[in-house]
């Protein structure tokens, strides 16, 4: 289960060492949930680097869920400079996958100042997962990366005590197998240099590094036809019958590593000339989200706000970016009340578009 | 700016007015802290009986009233409120929806008056429903209380001359952006799904699940809703946590009436 922060003591002063400079966001454990927190703001941060899924993905450090783009003054407007100062540690390889298509994402087009400003300045470093329940990234094609997608990578694979409660070994006295114990792999500069005080041994990235492969690993999915099949599948009663379930509660795309959707609201102060305004995420899945001025509303009922989500996600990113915009993470599944699994979702469009 | 222009010169006149309810909306503008210095410099807050000795009548440029007319003088002070205010706020779930008071609905009043008033059976006691029955309702904050948030948004907004931006999707979107414990899939009755953000997720935040004080989201999906939150509660318990705070909301009629036809 949960592994103690206490329990690497050199991981331990090496992250605080790092926080010294750097903003450090780490998974841990918080009221039960596991959530990337800053180093050092909390006294017993408690983390699984090598499982389970946090609630919001580390794509939080970039694209914060609220900030101010600016804010304004007897007709001076002052804009919000972002922190670029940030390392994220944990991520898995499906997140650190997701993170470079998002990062494709907000480049391509209209570059994303303010979060360009805070992904390039930042750090990120993954670590070995050991799959979380209901993932799937082999089906996305989220399964790798290559040096250049992240800057560091902390190599559990062959170290499996490290799951356990951790006995101050860096191995935590497990069985080893290929690898002696932990080492860091470095995919950048920036990680280099970083990882030169790190308490493990350090190599340079040669190749890709590949998400452990799921137990029961099934076919894949054709990610080439999706686009087609998506857009045939419009108007389906595939979509009816999710309508019926979901909830419209938008959790699937809050806890999304590759939802980027957001609206701005301006807010002005007691004195009117003062105000800011400020960007926050929203969801495809809530009823406004489509609706414009006059009142119309482009996407009236859930059932093609769910269509939406999964044509976004399959058919747009996907022709776009040459990516589908779904990691396989499995977070949107895990917090669905409504249980609604995006597995079941691909096999029921492929099979209401099989015309064969 | 194209604000509110004030009825006479000056800072912006605000009454605040409680009918039938705990008072407690009123006491959210208290509650304000620092902001209710601020406030009180900004707009002039004429009328409330919570806070001062002498209260003025109108006209108001901005009027919040919280409750439920539930006697005839209240409804009269009401109607007077409304014909001397340019905007007016219904504060609170009562006001906005029936409230707490409005568990009436589901018993006989005479029963009520007899049970709960006993001895003064000649009460002179209304029906109670929304303000927006009687009155032309501007803006409606929901809520029990209503939120600071909100008041805040509203005050601000009318001065500078904008829409106040009240949030109408579901709880789950800022609970989720919190990072709380889902209480709901814990199995536990939450009504955050389908309930109004708002209130800055006072409940779950602290591991008690919403009880949906601040009303239905815009088309909340109650029959998948209800089979969900009955796998953590009975479907009688599930009515009357409906029934609590916002019972007579639009959305909820067809859910209840079903209910009646069961019992």
């Amino acid at each position: 289960m949960a592994y103690g922060y206490d329990a690497h003591p050199a991981l331990r002063r090496w992250l605080l060492e790092l926080a010294a400079d750097y903003r450090v966001l780490v998974p841990a454990e918080k009221g039960g949930n596991r959530i990337f927190q800053e180093v050092g703001t909390t006294d017993a941060l408690v983390f699984g680097l090598a499982q389970d899924r946090t609630v919001l993905p580390a794509k939080k450090a970039f694209l914060p869920p609220e900030e101010m783009l600016f804010e304004f003054s007897a007709g001076r407007i002052l804009p919000a400079m972002p922190l670029d100062d940030t390392i994220v540690f944990g991520l898995h390889v499906c997140e650190l996958s997701a993170d470079r298509l998002l990062t494709a994402n907000m480049t391509h087009d209209r570059p994303d100042f303010h979060y360009l400003v805070r992904r390039n300045g930042g750090i990120i470093a993954g670590v070995s997962c050991r799959r979380t329940s209901g993932c799937f990234c082999e089906k996305t094609g989220h399964d790798q990366i290559v040096p250049g997608d992240f800057d560091l990578f902390l190599d559990l694979d062959g170290c499996p005590g490290w799951d356990s409660a951790g006995t101050g070994e860096q191995c935590g006295g497990g069985a080893k197998t290929s690898v002696a114990q932990p080492r860091l792999i470095a995919g950048s500069a920036a990680g280099r240099k970083l990882a030169a005080s790190a308490p493990f041994p350090l190599e340079n990235a040669t190749g890709a590094i590949r998400a452990p492969v799921a137990a029961a690993s099934s076919k894949t999915w054709p990610l080439d036809e999706l686009p087609a099949r998506i857009r045939d599948s419009f108007g389906a009663t595939i979509w009816d019958d999710l309508a019926a379930r979901c909830l419209g509660c938008g959790n699937c795309t809050i806890v999304c590593p590759l939802c980027y959707c957001f609206y701005t609201r301006d807010e002005t102060g007691l004195a009117p000339e003062t105000g800011r305004r400020l960007r926050l995420w929203d969801s495809c899945q809530l009823l406004a989200f489509a609706r414009v001025a006059g009142g119309h509303n482009f996407r009236e009922s859930r059932s093609e706000r769910i269509w939406y989500r999964f044509s976004h996600k399959f058919m747009r990113m996907q022709e776009t970016l040459g990516h589908a915009g779904c990691s396989g993470c499995g977070a949107c599944f895990h917090f669905c009340p409504a249980n609604i699994d995006p597995q079941q979702v691909i096999a029921d469009v492929l099979e209401v578009t099989d015309s064969a | 700016m194209g604000g509110l222009s004030p009825a006479s010169g000056g800072r912006l006149r605000v009454g605040i007015f409680s009918l039938t309810s705990d008072a407690g909306c009123q006491l959210e503008f208290l509650n304000l802290a620092d902001d209710l210095l601020a406030l009180v410099r900004a707009v002039d807050i004429v009328h409330f009986p919570m806070a001062r000795t002498f209260n003025q009548n109108g006209p108001f440029d901005i009027a919040f009233v919280d409750g439920v007319p539930a006697r005839p003088d209240e409804l009269a002070l009401l109607q007077e409120v409304r014909r001397s205010t340019k905007v007016l706020a219904a504060l609170g779930s009562c006001s906005s929806f029936g409230g707490v008071p409005a568990a009436q609905h589901f018993h006989d009043l005479g029963d009520l008056k007899k049970y709960v008033y006993r001895g003064m059976e000649d009460l002179d006691t209304l029906e109670v429903f929304p303000i927006s029955r009687y009155v032309r309702v501007d803006l409606q904050l929901r809520g029990c209380p209503a939120s600071k948030w909100e008041i805040m948004e509203t005050v601000t907004a009318l001065i500078a001359g904008r829409l106040p931006q009240l949030k109408a999707y579901p709880q789950c979107v800022d609970c989720k952006i919190l990072e709380n414990r889902c209480l709901l899939l814990e199995g536990l009755p939450c009504l955050g799904p389908i309930t109004r953000a708002g209130c800055g997720v006072v409940c779950p935040s602290v591991g008690v699940p919403c009880d949906g004080c601040r009303g239905p989201t815009e088309e909340p999906n109650l029959t998948s809703a209800i089979e969900i939150l009955t796998r953590g509660t009975t479907y009688p318990d599930l009515i009357r946590k409906f029934q609590k705070f916002c019972s007579l909301a639009p959305e909820y009629q067809e859910m209840f009436d079903r209910w009646r036809g069961l019992v």
